[in-house]
């Protein structure tokens, strides 16, 4: 494996970090782009991305984990537009300098919570985008979501561990020792909410990217807004069926940015082998019997 | 700003170099040592500000991640105090090549101060030692990340609980848990630096055990310099400090001067 620092983009100013497999990457296999999540610099949280970014290289994929513009090491961008658009821009632009820099011209954005607004427009707006991961992307509340969820709230009435954490929030919050910001699971906070696109718009999107054969992975974990279960994804979206090319995951014991070392493994493990299994494999496979 | 790989093959750290965008003579130089773990990326920002300060006061800047952290390579599972340690010196060598300055000074925060002082009395050479509130030893450090998580995770509504070997999601080794619970500022002894100077939000007892305590190479016990931070929470106060990094700025550039 052998990492590189660059700086690159249309002003010089994004900083990133190249990962190659020792050997050089397998013939078919793209660029995985890995970015911030939230207002963490592009190592991701418990150094998320680079976990990813090396064990895809360990199964012969490269990638590149950059940081967007504004965030982390990267200077901002002089142009015009809001945060979702200065996310697709870098994601072009880092997309321009991989294709440069390692000669593949297929792509995968993984994107975690926020970021899935960039790696959504990105594939959406760019032909390169063979692949895009959604961790705790786009969600929609169901009939069957808002059901599960009072059974949800019922089931914790009987759970003694919330009922602790609950009279402990009362007790600190009685003694001045806090001042009650703490944030339930799905409650927006104040300083950060996100629009997401109607739901049909988002079934067009999604048809439109499956028709260029572009394959989708969605996580969802237990703290993600509007989602519940696996199963939701078809419904939300009306779908008779889940297309071959969507894989979809409802993780209830994760957490939005899988804080313990499981966690993070597994998310690292899964990642890394739908890009082997789905991005890799499948091309090559083709092509030798091609 | 120039990202970049340094040290042995196999062995590299990840580094932000930023030249010096003052005229200065003689050339100055000042390496940055991260905290660990979550406070490492909790600061990673108050470290650009930081060196952009220093860059624009006329210094040579270089920030690195420690080995098994951030960008550098290697795995937390592979980290070491002793391995940490010679990450100073092997950033400090980069830095000189970088600078052309022989002795940087050098400005840890939190754990990362504790490892400076650390390198310093393996015998790297330094000017200033800027110790920006310092990790006083390793258990009540340890004690101190292991509150803060047990706090923050508490206040969620879906607490996950790290493993034995495991600290606010983070590997620690058994073996790194112990190394670094036998580390104690107030007992590293006498340093060569030609200042020691303690950065901190509010003046604390343990400042005094420190003045009490630790000698730069004249003999004299570290200043402490108070820049009161808007923010009070000590982490936070630290992530988004901008009183601190002007106070370490025009210390450290000052005495360059």
């Amino acid at each position: 494996m052998k990492e590189r620092a660059h700086l690159f983009g249309s002003s010089g100013g994004l900083v990133g970090v190249t990962t190659e497999p020792d050997g050089g990457a397998l013939p078919g296999a793209p660029v995985v782009l890995l970015f911030n999540v939230g207002l963490n610099h592009r190592v991701g949280p418990g150094r998320l991305n680079v976990d990813l970014a090396r064990s895809l290289a360990a199964v012969g994929v490269p990638s590149l984990r950059f940081d967007v513009s504004g965030l982390g090491d990267s200077e901002p961008r002089g142009d015009a537009g809001d945060d979702v658009a200065r996310q697709v821009a870098d994601l072009r632009e880092a997309m321009d300098f991989a294709e440069k820099k390692l000669g593949v011209h297929r792509f995968v954005p993984v994107g975690l919570c926020s970021g899935t607004d960039g790696v959504h427009g990105a594939a959406m707006a760019d032909p390169r985008v063979a692949g895009a991961a959604f961790l705790d992307g786009y969600a929609y509340a169901t009939p069957g979501y808002r059901f599960r969820a009072s059974m949800l709230r019922l089931g914790r009435l009987r759970d003694p561990v919330r009922w602790k954490f609950a009279l402990r929030r009362r007790w600190r919050r009685l003694r001045g020792l806090s001042t009650g910001e703490e944030v339930e699971i799905g409650a927006p906070e104040p300083i950060f909410d996100r629009s997401y696109p109607p739901v049909e718009r988002f079934r067009s999107d999604l048809e439109a990217l499956l028709a260029r054969n572009v394959k989708l992975l969605f996580v969802y974990t237990a703290e993600a807004w509007f989602f519940n279960h696996r199963e939701q994804f078809r419904r939300m979206v009306g779908w008779r069926t889940l297309p071959p090319a969507v894989e979809v995951e409802y993780w209830r014991e994760a957490d939005h940015v899988f804080r313990t070392l499981a966690q993070r493994r597994r998310a690292v493990q899964r990642v890394t082998s739908w890009v082997r299994d789905a991005l890799v494999e499948a091309p090559a496979r083709r092509a030798g019997a091609a | 700003m120039q990202p970049t790989f340094f040290g042995k093959s196999g062995q590299q750290l990840f580094g932000v170099y930023h030249p010096p965008l003052a005229r200065r003579s003689p050339a100055a130089s000042a390496l940055l040592c991260h905290p660990a773990a979550q406070e490492y990326m909790r600061t990673h920002w108050a470290f650009r500000k930081l060196a952009a300060e220093l860059s624009r006061a006329g210094l040579h800047v270089l920030r690195f991640d420690w080995h098994g952290t951030g960008d550098s390579s290697g795995e937390p599972q592979g980290a070491s105090v002793p391995l940490w340690i010679s990450d100073v010196g092997t950033a400090a060598a980069e830095l000189a090549d970088l600078a052309d300055v022989a002795r940087p000074s050098l400005v840890g925060l939190r754990l990362g101060a504790l490892l400076a002082a650390l390198a310093v009395q393996r015998g790297l050479a330094v000017k200033d030692l800027v110790l920006w509130e310092p990790a006083l030893d390793g258990a009540s450090h340890l004690r101190e990340l292991a509150e803060i998580e047990k706090a923050r995770y508490d206040s969620l509504a879906m607490p996950s609980r790290s493993g034995p070997e495991e600290l606010f999601g983070y590997a620690m080794t058994s073996a790194l848990r112990r190394e670094l619970e036998a580390l104690d500022l107030r007992k590293v002894g006498p340093l060569r630096a030609d200042r020691i100077v303690v950065v901190t939000g509010a003046a604390r007892p343990e400042h005094e055990e420190l003045r009490a305590s630790l000698r730069d190479g004249a003999g004299r016990p570290p200043e402490i310099l108070v820049a009161v931070e808007d923010v009070k929470d000590p982490t936070d106060g630290v992530m988004l400090s901008s009183k601190a990094q002007m106070a370490i700025a025009a210390t450290v550039a000052g005495a360059a001067a």
